[in-house]
């Protein structure tokens, strides 16, 4: 057959295409007038947080999650008060028992975290992102930049519920508990707040690093929760040091009311966590920039 | 204006792409052939900015994507149709595409539109046909009505109406002034989109030139005579012609011209009752040339 080019709508002639082609180019100013700044970035990275399914699910998840523990820990613990040695009543810790949901709390923002980033390498979108904004410095600080403007309040919000509820058992059952207006109180939401956001940043680090959703979710529980359960089972002086200075612990002191003398104090601790952040969000920054999407 | 000069992408051992250069000129729909694992795909992942190149250089609009002051309105691609979250709808992928480019929400319904997905952008889009991903991926190409576009496989997964829109698409997107690079394996339908030819084999380039430059090159024209003197007509051709036969009173004839044949059949006082020359096709023409590349390949290697 005859190449078909007779069937096609007739092509512009010489000349017609070549206006149509200096109009296109001869406006050098076409990109420049809409040059694109972080601030956009940051607004089609708020657009798919915001349009992740997972996100509400997350949110909502940890706060039904943080608000029962709270109200069951609170209650157990409080009727148990007055049957406890007078040491273990001088320990007692009324913050901490309202807040112990930011164990799995944890898990769940580290999860969001993760996700903002290996959704991406999941559904391949990674690809229209990237050639949107080629730009990955920016792609990446923007993701942070969301993601802690989702789990920051988030976190605050959870550790503000689970202290509430569980505050109010404890005084139901008579046990010593604490008011909001409390220094300690504030401190041990807010920074719980912090932590938990600090969590978020520590899935978004991982997830950028190993990019599959299942991997950053098995890593997460790994660092955060199997460690700490095994930190007493190791050898005498390594299990110390992983009591005190393990991130996800050490930072986990800022909900404790009561400080125990062989561990970091609460906000030394979340220094050791968000310099763990710091040292991961750095590394996977590298990655990210050097790595072939 | 995409220009690639001296790009090569290397994979540990492997040359995936092999010292390219080639430049996809505004006002023409570019078509990037080469049989599967050619490079074709790396190598706009490369243009894009996606892939890191080895060697070389690829710059659109004169500077490197990477540096691109907005990206989607130099440049619009479609790489990979599947890459949307199932759970978000055509239009908040779009929204967040557009956002990061600064380009009005407007735009997005206006692009929903032209690609014919209005109805359904509110939809999430796990719930699209492959042949509905694919357009909303073009959707996102023009979302910045860029003067470059850059497509990998855009007829995958189309049903025949779509095909044809695609290449209506192609073909005014060009006919506006536009640079189009893309790619298929759908050699029939290149034919009938494409301006110009880059092939590539293994990495390397192996053409590049206008479509009906190539054709010519790179295929025999050949004659087809049905006569009922069949034989007798055979034996007049000389033994440094290709003749073979079709059905019995049929010959196809390569390497002489129609008219030729007639004067001999004239002299000869054989009876004609056809006489036609046929171009070879594109695919032919392609296959003949890659299968050419891969032997040359072959035979390099050995000798190593």
């Amino acid at each position: 057959m005859t190449h078909a080019s007779t069937q096609l709508p007739a092509r512009p002639t010489k000349a017609r295409r070549y206006l149509l082609v200096s109009r296109l180019q001869s406006d050098p100013d076409r990109a420049r007038r809409g040059k694109v700044t972080f601030w956009h970035c940051l607004q089609a990275e708020w657009i798919k947080i915001r349009t992740m399914r997972s996100t509400l699910y997350v949110i909502l998840g940890t706060l039904a999650f943080c608000i029962a523990l709270a109200a069951l820990n609170a209650s157990s613990a409080g009727s148990e008060f007055a049957d406890l040695s007078p040491a273990d009543q001088a320990s007692f810790d009324p913050l901490a028992t309202s807040l112990r949901g930011y164990l799995l709390a944890q898990i769940a923002l580290g999860l969001l975290g993760g996700l903002v980033i290996t959704s991406e390498y999941g559904a391949r979108t990674i690809v229209p992102t990237l050639i949107a904004v080629p730009h990955r410095a920016r792609v990446l600080v923007s993701k942070a930049v969301v993601l802690v403007g989702v789990a920051l309040p988030v976190g605050i919000a959870v550790s503000l519920a689970g202290f509430l509820v569980g505050q109010a058992s404890l005084s139901g059952a008579g046990a010593p508990h604490l008011a909001l207006s409390e220094g300690v109180a504030l401190r041990g939401i807010v920074g719980g707040g912090l932590y938990l956001a600090l969590a978020g940043l520590f899935g978004l680090a991982l997830g950028t690093v190993i990019r599959s959703t299942t991997a950053t979710v098995t890593t997460l529980f790994g660092v955060m929760l199997i460690v700490q359960a095994f930190a007493p089972a190791l050898p005498a002086g390594l299990g110390d040091w992983v009591s005190k200075y393990w991130p996800p612990i050490a930072g986990g002191q800022i909900i404790t009311s009561y400080q125990d003398p062989t561990l970091l104090s609460p906000w030394a601790g979340v220094g050791v966590m968000a310099g763990c952040v710091a040292a991961l969000l750095t590394a996977a920054f590298v990655v990210f920039r050097k790595r072939d999407a | 204006m995409i220009e690639v000069c001296g790009l090569s992408k290397r994979y540990g051992e492997v040359l995936v792409v092999d010292d390219l250069t080639f430049a996809v000129r505004p006002g023409e729909v570019t078509g990037f052939l080469g049989p599967n694992g050619a490079g074709k795909s790396t190598t706009m992942r490369m243009i894009l900015g996606l892939d890191a190149a080895s060697s070389g250089t690829a710059t659109v609009a004169g500077r490197p994507y990477a540096v691109q002051p907005a990206p989607l309105k130099v440049v619009g691609a479609l790489l990979d149709p599947g890459a949307v979250l199932p759970s978000r709808t055509a239009y908040h992928h779009l929204s967040a595409l557009a956002a990061g480019n600064g380009i009005p929400r407007r735009r997005v319904e206006e692009v929903l539109a032209e690609v014919g997905l209005e109805k359904v952008s509110r939809r999430r889009a796990g719930t699209f046909s492959l042949g509905m991903r694919q357009r909303l991926g073009i959707a996102a190409a023009l979302l910045g009505d860029p003067p470059i576009l850059v497509f990998d496989e855009p007829l995958n997964g189309l049903d025949p109406e779509g095909i044809v829109w695609i290449r209506s698409l192609m073909r005014r997107m060009a006919a506006q002034g536009r640079a189009v690079l893309m790619s298929s394996h759908l050699m029939s339908e290149m034919e009938l989109t494409a301006d110009h030819l880059i092939v590539i084999g293994r990495g390397k380039l192996i053409a590049d030139m206008t479509m009906k430059d190539f054709i010519e090159a790179h295929s025999e024209r050949e004659v087809f005579v049905r006569t009922p003197q069949a034989e007798a007509l055979r034996s007049m051709i000389t033994a440094a012609v290709q003749v073979r036969t079709e059905g019995g009173d049929a010959l196809v004839v390569t390497g002489l011209e129609a008219a030729e044949i007639g004067a001999l059949a004239s002299l000869g006082g054989v009876e004609l009752h056809e006489l036609a020359p046929r171009q070879v096709s594109l695919e032919k023409a392609f296959m003949d040339l890659t299968r050419d590349a891969v032997e040359y390949q072959s035979e390099k290697e050995t000798s190593r």
